[in-house]
């Protein structure tokens, strides 16, 4: 209700995730009613199928329009691309393509999880650790991990190794960043409770330490998995590497616009889902927070 | 005082220490063939980017960044305001809008390119492509989400809608529209790097790309060290920025409470 700020922010700099969930998922305006209208248009308007259908419809009509409009060989027509999908859906190479491409996003974001999140940790516990590696990891993660693409398929090839690596590398530094502040911000009233009643030093792990670091991994969880789509799709239409991002590369260079498309929609809907489902995540982390348990009540 | 100076020394210090560790390993017997000596790549840098190359490989690869986030920015601000001032419309529109905020921008690349052909212009639209979703829609909804109170009052003193838009609504959005634009910052610096290495005629990523088909392995670090820089040096820049435009906001409710 106050201010909303780092509320959708990802990488580069710490991510708030309190903040971030003070802000709410979706509620900007959200039941506003505007007078005058009548109200059999207002309870159709209300219901939510209604208005996903109409925009959806809606979104669908601009797109073929501006297919028609463009006419390049490049975008192809709602119609066009209806069909293209029932073809390329029912071949395995399709689904072969969605495994590769999920394979090497999964194992490296797992990798990334298993490595950044212990560091990040243990870096945010020890003031001094923590100052030294500040400006290091601060800085290694403002490099854009893209740029090693060519140097890893040069060394690993065209294969799912040569991409898991480089979404290790990608998805490690917001853990490792988002994991540190976790340790690190713990409230300090809450600290110096636990210390005064004096909880052992499992019991200050269990119920101080690790409920509130999880809401800023979950946060770093998060962006890593976004980042690491991105570095995934990105590499497969760099160095060809088989994945749903060569099969987009594919479509378009071989003229076959509305087959790229289905490819496309589908990286689409992959993050959609990826983006969806960590943000739920990044809310479950949070349970212990106040402005949840306010919603919860309501 | 000495202790928080010390600590500000040893976070210098490690990175320093860690190039110079760099340097002199890989001058003795650590190097191998895909990480040559950083004394060799400093040369090549030197040679290429000091200032040969940088007028016909920096200077397109910087404006394709600059112009494409530009044009975000402004685009994304004024529909964002629009969008945020009607309610029902944004609530309407927000799906969609989400949708192509979470979709991996990189895969419309390849599509960009056959659409518009490979030029700066492809550059700029691909870069708009994935950098406006970020910035509309943090900024419809921090409009949308400003102070009821806030909006209220500014109304009833009867301040007139132009006022309202730039001392009220705005600064209110601002940490968000900031939180926006940096999101947007990163991905445009990926995009462009990806849409040069795919196919491009000219720039940085294009000049790794060449590097690398010629096995140059020195000159496609130096190259990938550059990127790094400028990866670095852009965020650093939106850092102070960042620090100047929220600077009231970080007074009412950040440090003052530690």
């Amino acid at each position: 209700m106050v201010d909303r700020p780092e509320a959708r922010a990802s990488s580069a700099v710490k991510v708030d995730p309190i903040a971030n969930h003070a802000a709410g998922p979706g509620d900007g305006g959200g039941g506003a009613t505007v007078a005058g209208i009548a109200s059999g248009w207002q309870l159709r308007a209300d219901s939510l199928v209604v208005r996903r259908g109409a925009l959806l419809i809606a979104s669908l009509l601009m797109w073929q329009i501006a297919a028609v409009a463009i006419d390049n060989g490049a975008f192809p027509t709602v119609t066009h691309f209806a069909t293209a999908v029932g073809e390329v859906v029912s071949t395995p190479a399709y689904w072969v393509s969605l495994g590769q491409t999920v394979a090497a996003w999964a194992i490296g974001l797992c990798a990334a999880v298993l490595v950044g999140v212990p560091i990040g940790l243990l870096i945010g516990l020890n003031a001094v650790v923590d100052h030294a590696t500040r400006v290091t990891v601060a800085a290694l993660q403002a490099i854009p991990s893209i740029v090693l693409v060519p140097l890893m398929v040069l060394i690993y090839g065209t294969t799912l190794q040569m991409k898991i690596i480089l979404v290790f590398i990608a998805a490690s530094w917001p853990l490792l960043m988002q994991s540190s502040y976790g340790a690190r911000e713990v409230d300090h009233l809450a600290k110096e409770t636990a210390r005064s009643y004096r909880l052992s030093r499992v019991d200050q792990a269990r119920y101080l330490y690790l409920p509130s670091a999880s809401a800023f991994v979950a946060t770093g969880l998060r962006i890593a998995a976004t980042i690491a789509l991105l570095v995934t799709i990105g590499s497969e239409i760099v160095t060809s590497a088989p994945g749903i991002g060569l099969q987009i590369q594919l479509g378009e260079s071989n003229g076959q616009p509305d087959r790229a498309f289905v490819y496309f929609v589908t990286a689409s809907l992959l993050g959609l889902l990826i983006a969806s489902a960590f943000r739920r995540i990044e809310r479950l982390a949070l349970f212990w927070h106040p402005a949840h348990r306010a919603r919860q009540g309501r | 005082m000495t202790r928080k100076v010390s600590l500000r020394v040893v976070e210098v210090g490690v990175p320093v220490g860690l190039v110079a560790l760099w340097w002199f390993l890989s001058d003795t017997d650590f190097t191998s063939y895909y990480f040559p000596a950083l004394r060799d790549i400093w040369a090549s840098f030197r040679a290429t980017w000091l200032f040969a190359r940088v007028g016909s490989d920096v200077v397109p690869t910087m404006a394709g960044i600059c112009l494409g986030y530009v044009i975000s920015v402004v685009l994304g601000v004024t529909l964002g305001v629009i969008l945020g001032s009607f309610p029902r419309l944004n609530e309407f529109v927000n799906p969609l809008l989400e949708f192509l905020r979470a979709l991996p921008a990189i895969a419309a690349v390849p599509i960009f390119i056959v659409l518009i052909g490979v030029s700066l212009r492809m550059e700029v639209a691909v870069v708009t492509f994935a950098a406006l979703w970020p910035i509309l829609l943090n900024v419809s909804d921090a409009v949308a989400g400003v102070d009821p109170v806030v909006r209220d009052t500014s109304r009833s003193y009867r301040i007139r809608s132009f006022d309202r838009l730039v001392r009220v609504t705005l600064p209110s959005a601002s940490p968000q529209i900031v939180a926006g634009m940096r999101v947007a910052l990163t991905q445009s610096i990926i995009i462009i790097i990806v849409s040069e290495l795919i196919v491009s005629a000219r720039g940085i990523g294009h000049y790794i790309q060449t590097a690398q088909w010629n096995f140059d392995i020195t000159a496609m670090w130096s190259g990938m060290i550059l990127i790094g820089l400028i990866g670095f040096v852009l965020s650093k820049l939106f850092q102070v920025f960042e620090y100047k435009v929220l600077a009231w906001h970080r007074g009412l409710h950040g440090k003052a409470q530690r």
